[in-house]
């Protein structure tokens, strides 16, 4: 075929997947912002659920996902960063941690279905810690560790191996070298990891029907039970209670998972700006 | 008579299963600037990893053999690497500055021992610009990130990062591999300024660099020390064939 001719379709053919991939986008948060935005008030906001959610507000909601976000982080990304530093730092390239990875790459595959029906069963049963905030944030923990397992370690690798020799040439220890300036350099890329695990956690509902409840009150500990955004969301429409609520349910969810990225966006290029 | 500050017997080391350094005996006075040369692969740069233990990271490599630091081997159990590492410095053939500020590139040593106090760390960081020849260059603009600066710069930048922390000798691997003539010359003058406090090993790819700056040569060849001796006397007349073929450019 003529090149130019193949030039041709190939930019028709790569154009169009963008405008639709774009448009798909850009229909679905508008179709939503849409029909949720005018129901989204102060009040909405800060009152509670009423009528199960027909009317009244949200308030209940945004508590149990803040607390299933910042609790769930708490736990995994200390675990993960951890898991990630014993696997480039302290262990040379074998069999173990080629299994290691295995399954952390076959854990972010597992629906989200299934870590909740594991979470109601270890957490909720065998653990005895019920439909609560706490069980909802070990699921959700776990769920996040192999994403935020993955990029930390890119992160880490990513750094130069000439930094930690400076380390080491100065009389530093290897822990040193770990905490002075592989992870300050890495922090961008691990920071990435965790953000996208957040949003992940936010949007969260098949994991937390089954460990964090669906709960109408504000919890008041991390051992009462919530509903999160998502799982109110999901209840309210399915459920035929109100699909104009559940929008404006959704419409605040995308706002926040939206708030979450261009925050962490501007964090990082502070961060970046001050280790370059 | 001069102090030997370094003494090296029946070293050998092996990675897996090559061995790239065979039987080295040889020692290195306090402050003299000994210079190692030979063609690639010849066990030069193992030889400087060897003497500050770089290559206990190295779950390949084997050392055998004795390696004393001032009397004491630095391969004997109950030897602390990290002081080791403190008291030989290195500064590797592509500068490494870290990516931040000309300051805390230089505290970042000192630091890593304890030292917190600002002022004290801006002490030794002017003094140890002013052993690499540095501080007039860049004594306005401390808080410049490091990488800002040229190639040579970076090098002395590198040097005087590895002279914060006190070191007694100095492991300079190809320093002036990457650097234009000036630069070189700088670098070279800098070695020669701190021969005086400290005992310095070069690695040079560069025989003319050898001849200029050191006091003795020593001429590796595939893992074997073919011959060591003043540089004045190696330069004039070798007493092994080899060595006269490389020094004077017929291979290698």
């Amino acid at each position: 075929m003529n090149p130019k001719l193949t030039q041709k379709i190939a930019s028709l053919v790569l154009g169009s997947a963008v405008v639709i991939t774009l448009s798909a986008l850009v229909f679905i948060i508008f179709y939503i912002l849409y029909h949720g935005l005018p129901l989204v008030s102060l009040e909405f906001l800060t009152n509670p659920i009423r009528e199960m959610g027909k009317s009244g507000g949200i308030f209940p909601t945004i508590v149990s996902t803040c607390l299933l976000a910042i609790i769930s982080i708490f736990i995994a990304a200390p675990l993960g960063i951890g898991t990630a530093v014993f696997l480039t730092e302290y262990t040379r390239e074998n069999v173990i941690t080629k299994i290691i990875r295995f399954t952390t790459d076959c854990l972010a595959g597992i629906p989200s279905i299934i870590f909740g029906l594991f979470g109601f069963v270890f957490f909720v049963i065998y653990l005895g810690l019920g439909w609560s905030i706490l069980s909802g944030s070990l699921t959700l923990a776990f769920m996040m560790l192999p994403t935020i397992i993955r990029t930390s370690e890119e992160a880490i690798r990513a750094v130069p191996k000439s930094y930690q020799e400076v380390t080491y040439g100065l009389g530093g220890s290897k822990w040193q070298s770990i905490t002075q300036i592989i992870l300050p350099k890495a922090m961008p890329g691990i920071l990435t990891g965790i953000i996208l695990s957040v949003g992940r956690a936010v949007s969260e509902t098949a994991a937390l029907i089954f460990t964090a409840g669906i709960s109408l009150h504000t919890p008041v500990s991390i051992f009462s039970s919530g509903r999160s955004m998502a799982v109110h969301f999901y209840t309210i429409a399915r459920e035929g209670i109100s699909m104009p609520m559940a929008f404006a349910t959704a419409a605040v969810l995308i706002i926040t998972v939206l708030m979450i990225n261009i925050v962490s966006y501007f964090l990082m290029n502070r961060f970046l700006r001050r280790y370059a | 008579m001069l102090k030997d500050k370094i003494q090296i017997e029946n070293l050998d080391v092996y990675f897996g299963e090559k061995h790239v350094l065979t039987k080295v005996n040889m020692t290195v006075h306090e402050h003299e600037i000994l210079s190692i040369i030979g063609p690639a692969n010849g066990g030069k740069s193992t030889i400087l990893r060897v003497l500050n233990r770089m290559l206990d990271n190295d779950k390949e490599a084997k050392v055998r053999g004795k390696v004393c630091i001032d009397g004491k081997n630095i391969y004997d159990e109950r030897g602390n690497v990290n002081r080791l590492r403190k008291s030989v410095g290195i500064i590797f053939a592509i500068p490494v500055p870290l990516p931040m500020s000309i300051f805390d590139n230089l505290s970042y040593g000192p630091r890593l021992h304890g030292i917190t106090n600002r002022e004290k760390l801006l002490t030794i960081a002017e003094k140890c610009l002013r052993a690499a020849s540095l501080w007039d260059e860049v004594k306005s603009r401390l808080s410049m990130s490091a990488l800002r600066l040229s190639g040579g710069q970076q090098q002395r930048l590198c040097l005087a990062r590895a002279l914060t922390v006190e070191p007694e000798i100095i492991l300079f691997d190809e320093p002036c591999s990457g650097l234009d003539p000036i630069s070189t010359s700088k670098v070279e003058k800098t070695m020669l300024d701190l021969q005086k406090q400290y005992t310095i090993v070069l690695v040079t790819n560069n025989v003319k660099q050898a001849e200029r700056v050191s006091d003795r040569c020593a001429f590796f060849l595939f893992g074997e020390l073919v011959e060591i001796g003043s540089t004045k006397q190696l330069f004039k007349s070798p007493k092994d064939k080899r060595t006269k073929d490389y020094i004077t450019g017929k291979f290698g």
